[in-house]
């Protein structure tokens, strides 16, 4: 599904991602792991096309598309969805015409009202989402696990085939972040070709989202992949061993 | 409640509100001067829909006088003058220009009684390289106490427009709360970004943020609110 193909990347001069290699399969999920200032939420951003990173050199190919060079909203069209670490809240701008409108940017029909409503109906319900945040502005006064909740709300929306969560349970308490993984994890069974990067510090989420892959992530390269159990041994000794290679 | 409607065909004298109004202005093409007395008590609503205009409007609000004025324009260099001139008169004021052409938006607020009360947001979206400037006045005047003199000033500018905001607090006593800020820039980058990464092309974002940013404080009925955003639509050029 997604080929990063020896990606070069800086900002402001200094290089970001070195040669950076990844390989996603269609119904997999990758977790990349790394201490801070190692390049995995630069990464994100670069696969969703953020203009703020330059590319040095390199490809990135979804479902064997070259998508290098496209615009951020044609690759979000095509399926890709970051939710993103810090989801920000933007004024005067209500979740409802926000959400509809992405809805119709990716059809040749708009969508009717009513199946509008009743589709956030239910989403919102399995995700403990309060029916009034339709007509508020996005995100605007919501605390951090409300945002959070909002980002799922708008995967089961947009329903996109490749999701890239970057540092989901940050800010979110226990109970918020079960609802939030399980409603992922539903999404994924109704869509199993659904492929998925977690990007996270901790093996926490990784309870919640088994991963098929596992890679840590040190200065802008992949230096080790593995299973489910590397995380759980990144859990006890760190990132040490790799940072000082 | 009395609902008054002024337009271009109206012969305009001197609006003396007494009782309860919602008043509805809509100019075109037009230079005029409104003066507006808000007697003691009344509530007055005022729905304002300009289209290159050039008008004087005067407000004089007495004693209790409670005004909320939601307006929005296209190319307008108005000037607006309001008067506190009854103690405990408040005016909460929304002014939502879109621009194209060179033009001059002018507010005094004059703070003439005890515990007045002035809330006043200029915004402003600049579509071209063309001129645009609040000149935005708050006078206190030494003998009232306990007054609150906001203003609120902010210019997105969608091209490169040569765009000033001016704000001038004249505060003579010590008793009062005032404050005033002033904004000039673009939609921040990382909004935008966040947008686009849902779907919507650079056009639908930047649709739904001048709507946002014009119409997101105004309090409008559903009915009003779709007539106001029809009037953005209509007259927002890419």
């Amino acid at each position: 599904m997604l080929k990063i193909d020896d990606l070069s990347v800086e900002v402001d001069e200094r290089d970001i991602l070195k040669n950076f290699e990844m390989s996603i399969g269609d119904g997999e999920i990758h977790a990349l792991m790394g201490p801070n200032g190692t390049g995995k939420s630069t990464l994100s951003k670069v696969i969703m096309g953020c203009p703020d990173y330059v590319l040095k050199s390199g490809k990135i190919y979804f479902n064997g598309e070259d998508i290098t060079d496209l615009e951020v909203d044609e690759r979000s069209r095509k399926g890709i969805f970051l939710s993103m670490q810090s989801p920000i809240s933007i004024e005067g701008v209500s979740n409802s015409e926000f959400l509809r409108t992405a809805l119709n940017a990716r059809s040749s029909e708009p969508i009717q009202l009513f199946d509008f409503i009743k589709m956030m109906e239910s989403n919102m319900q399995e995700l403990d989402i309060k029916n009034d945040i339709v007509h508020k502005p996005i995100n605007e006064g919501s605390s951090g696990g409300e945002r959070k909740k909002n980002e799922v709300l708008q995967i089961k929306v947009l329903k996109p085939t490749l999701i890239i969560l970057d540092e989901v349970d940050s800010g979110l308490d226990v109970d918020s972040l079960k609802v939030v993984c399980n409603n992922i994890n539903k999404y994924r069974e109704e869509n199993p070709k659904v492929s998925i990067l977690i990007i996270t510090h901790y093996a926490r989420i990784l309870e919640y989202i088994k991963p098929d892959y596992v890679h840590v992530m040190v200065d802008g390269k992949i230096v080790k992949t593995g299973d489910y159990d590397l995380a759980l041994e990144i859990d006890k000794t760190g990132y040490t061993e790799w940072v000082n290679l | 409640m009395l609902n008054l409607n002024v337009n271009n065909r109206d012969a305009l004298e001197d609006i003396i509100i007494t009782e309860d109004t919602i008043l509805k202005i809509d100019l075109d093409n037009c230079s005029k001067e409104i003066n507006i007395d808000v007697m003691d008590d009344m509530c007055l609503e005022v729905l304002e829909m300009d289209n290159h205009t050039s008008n004087v409007i005067n407000y004089n609000l007495r004693s209790n006088a409670q005004v909320i004025v939601n307006k929005l324009a296209r190319d307008c260099s108005d000037t607006t003058n309001v008067t506190l001139s009854g103690d405990n008169a408040s005016i909460k004021y929304y002014s939502n220009i879109m621009n194209f052409d060179d033009n001059i938006y002018t507010f005094k607020t004059l703070h003439k009684a005890n515990c007045t009360s002035s809330d006043i947001y200029n915004y402003c979206v600049n579509f071209t390289n063309s001129s645009f400037k609040f000149l935005i006045d708050g006078k206190i005047e030494r003998e009232t106490a306990e007054c609150y003199c906001n203003q609120d000033n902010k210019i997105i500018d969608m091209a490169n427009g040569d765009n000033a905001i001016c704000p001038n607090l004249l505060v003579d006593n010590d008793m009062i709360n005032a404050n005033h800020s002033a904004y000039i820039g673009k939609f921040k980058k990382d909004i935008v970004f966040y947008m686009q990464s849902r779907g919507l092309s650079k056009r639908d974002c930047d649709f739904l943020l001048i709507k946002g940013f014009l119409l997101g404080k105004m309090q409008l009925d559903d009915r009003t609110l779709e007539e106001y955003t029809n009037f953005v639509q209509d007259n927002v050029e890419w």
